[in-house]
């Protein structure tokens, strides 16, 4: 590995970039929330997006100093696969998170966007994926062609970073104090082994963990996806709220996959359960490890059990995202993500009961998890990406 | 003018004419996109359904139309019909669709829209998919595809066949599956230009053929043909196994055959006026009471199913 990261602000940063982890089942549905905006009009094309997204992130990686093997070494690292090459136009994925552990609820088609993207990027070459696992191809395959234009740099503004405050140690906080030691956690959470190893080390470049496959994604990816996909579904008179939920749901199906396989897993019933006494103990015990997962810092104000969740995200990887990005926004209910995560921490403990490890699986996301009943609303009132000093999401029932 | 005819609005010239209307009265300009987006919402609140007034044009009913008229005419203080003005072309082809009457509308259950997709996916070996992600990406689509948005959170759906033509068209893009004979298959029903928020009201043409109506047969019913209504008798013990049954299958807590009857009879009562005495062997309902009950008990007791048929498992395999 070229470098190794670091930890800011609440954020992980690798080759200057912010990298958040993220599962299989939240870029599956990113991807699909990206798509949807197909035929939105003229010149937009989500699936160019999807991919020319990749390039640019590996563009401000080569500005950094990054050759080709850095690249393949970092793509790996992160759990998107491995690149094996077949001819000098041509490599193949024998391990692809897009290519193996995503889906499409849709029609199949050829959709390793992202792998597609970084490997234009990398190579400087216009890139096709001429074969893909989602239609049933044994592998992904990648075809390069005439040489592409290196992308704009769209990261122009500086990040907002803001100094976080210490837990429970901010005006407006009603929580005095929980026997859940985070640091420990947060600690702890660091020393797992949360990336792909190549096969030289007997890996596939893919991190299973958890009961999902996790990346350890670029921020500025999601970021640049997701906004531009918004504007143009905005832009294009689909209703804000109707464009702003698409992504919502996938911060909340990546809260029950993630947030419930985790809060099953031995690892947290080893470390943080025995710290916990009720249920805000649990509450601090996951927010503790979301706080390693390069999301920002999570400050917990308020907790109604049942009826209230109220968090605050200093230097939130989606806000401090956006301002990289654009100007100020002139809306505040911008943090799609975290918004989901928060709903799905709620109904993760007041929709079922993970404590109770009810057993976490596709059907019980159909029928109970994302059923219609019992849905707590969420809205957003402060956000980074408006000018705010931090982002405040607030779930209620 | 009849209702359901199409007119097609130039929509900044109906701006236009709402400013010369103020200035007139001494009163400023307004900006159109200003008046667009309050006009927007205005409409949105009174007819329950978004439309976008950033387009150049736009085709609408008569009664829209009206209501189009009245919602700039609140806002900004001007006096505006369409009978009055040469703002819409009376002689306009209806919304493009492709083969359909845009007029006809027909009422689309959204309970029979997400079982019939689930049903196919099932079929095909996939995996079901939860309605709140088939509504809001339908939603999204349906948005793009025809330029204007209706709530997908709602119980039915008033829709032409132009929608219906572009709702089959994305359930087989975005969920791989065709419903067979189309989602015209799942609306029995044509209302005459009733708007969503008047759904419940709409003439179903009979309560035999209500979207629940084909399931009912396979109820343990008894048909009191002697009675102006049908009627439809439910066993007590069997619909109070079926919801006992159906939650502990989903994995919520237990609940006591005693508190289903008290919370079935209570919402019976309050939703429905109806005093009913669950400790009876069967309770009989009409067709459309049968309907609300079963949304009753969605609502109440937090499961899922497609009709009473589904629940008590009587459901007929087509």
């Amino acid at each position: 590995m070229k470098e190794t990261p670091e930890y800011q602000h609440g954020q992980a940063f690798l080759g200057g970039l912010n990298h958040v982890y993220h599962c299989n089942h939240y870029n599956a549905h990113l991807q699909m929330t990206v798509m949807l905006a197909d035929g939105v009009e003229g010149g937009f094309d989500p699936r160019r997006l999807l991919r020319d997204g990749a390039a640019q992130v590996v563009q401000a990686l080569k500005a950094r100093g990054y050759e080709p093997q850095d690249l393949r070494d970092e793509f790996t690292w992160c759990g998107f696969g491995y690149i094996k090459d077949v001819t000098a136009d041509q490599v193949e994925l024998p391990g692809s998170h897009y290519g193996q552990s995503t889906y499409l609820l849709g029609v199949p088609e050829k959709s390793c966007f992202f792998n597609a993207g970084f490997l234009q990027g990398m190579t400087g070459r216009a890139t096709t994926e001429t074969a893909c696992r989602h239609t049933k191809a044994r592998t992904d395959v990648f075809d390069f062609g005439a040489p592409a234009p290196a992308p704009d740099n769209p990261f122009v503004n500086p990040p907002p970073f803001t100094p976080v405050p210490r837990r429970f140690d901010f005006q407006g906080c009603e929580i005095a104090s929980t026997p859940v030691d985070e640091d420990t956690i947060v600690a702890t959470v660091a020393t797992l082994p949360l990336y792909g190893k190549p096969p030289s080390e007997n890996g596939d470049g893919l991190i299973p963990a958890f009961g999902v496959v996790l990346t350890n994604h670029y921020a500025d990816y999601y970021n640049l996806i997701s906004y531009q996909t918004y504007g143009h579904m905005v832009h294009a008179g689909v209703p804000a709220d109707m464009a702003r939920e698409a992504f919502v749901q996938c911060g909340h199906v990546c809260a029950f996959n993630t947030f419930g396989g985790i809060m099953e897993s031995p690892e947290f019933h080893a470390l943080v359960v025995p710290m916990c006494q009720d249920v805000a103990d649990w509450i601090h015990g996951m927010v503790a490890v979301i706080n390693a997962l390069g999301w920002g810092a999570w400050r917990v104000e308020r907790i109604v059990p049942g009826k209230e969740l109220i968090v605050r995200i200093y230097n939130s990887y989606e806000g401090v995202g956006y301002r990289r990005l654009h100007p100020a926004a002139p809306e505040k209910q911008l943090s799609f993500l975290a918004m989901g995560a928060v709903r799905g921490l709620a109904h993760l403990f007041w929709k079922i009961d993970i404590r109770e490890r009810p057993g976490l699986s596709q059907d019980y996301y159909f029928n109970v998890f994302n059923s219609h009943q019992g849905y707590w609303n969420v809205e957003q009132t402060h956000a980074i990406a408006a000018g705010d000093g931090f982002d405040r999401i607030v779930a209620w029932k | 003018m009849s209702q359901g005819r199409s007119f097609r609005i130039n929509l900044p010239t109906l701006f236009e004419r709402v400013n010369a209307r103020r200035k007139a009265q001494g009163l400023s300009t307004v900006e159109p996109a200003v008046m667009a987006v309050r006009a927007s919402i205005k409409f949105a609140i009174d007819r329950q359904r978004y439309m976008d007034l950033q387009n150049t044009e736009i085709d609408l009913e008569k009664t829209d139309a009206d209501a189009l008229c009245h919602a700039l005419g609140e806002l900004f203080n001007v006096d505006l019909h369409l009978d009055d003005d040469p703002l819409a072309d009376k002689s306009a082809a209806p919304a493009a669709a492709a083969g359909g009457t845009e007029d006809a509308r027909r009422v689309l259950p959204m309970f029979q829209f997400y079982a019939a997709i689930n049903r196919q996916r099932r079929a095909k070996g996939l995996q079901p998919v939860e309605p709140a992600v088939i509504s809001v990406h339908t939603g999204i689509k349906f948005s793009i595809m025809r330029r204007r948005a209706l709530n997908f959170r709602e119980d039915k759906l008033i829709v032409s066949d132009g929608d219906l033509d572009a709702l089959d068209e994305i359930v087989a893009q975005q969920f791989d599956v065709a419903i067979p004979g189309g989602l015209r298959s799942l609306c029995p029903a044509v209302a005459k230009a009733a708007p969503p928020s008047t759904a419940p009201g709409v003439d179903a043409g009979g309560e035999g053929k209500r979207f629940l109506g084909r399931f009912l047969h396979g109820i343990t019913a008894k048909d009191e043909s002697r009675m102006h209504t049908r009627h439809y008798a439910l066993d007590t013990n069997n619909l109070l196994l079926s919801i006992i049954t159906r939650r502990a299958y989903l994995g919520h807590r237990p609940i006591t055959p005693d508190k289903v009857k008290k919370r079935c009879r209570e919402a019976l009562s309050a939703e429905l006026e109806l005093e009913v005495d669950l400790n009876d062997e069967r309770i009989t309902l009409t067709p459309d009471q049968l309907d609300r009950f079963a949304d009753l008990i969605r609502k109440e007791f937090e499961i899922m199913f497609e009709d009473m048929g589904d629940l008590l498992g009587k459901k007929t395999k087509t």
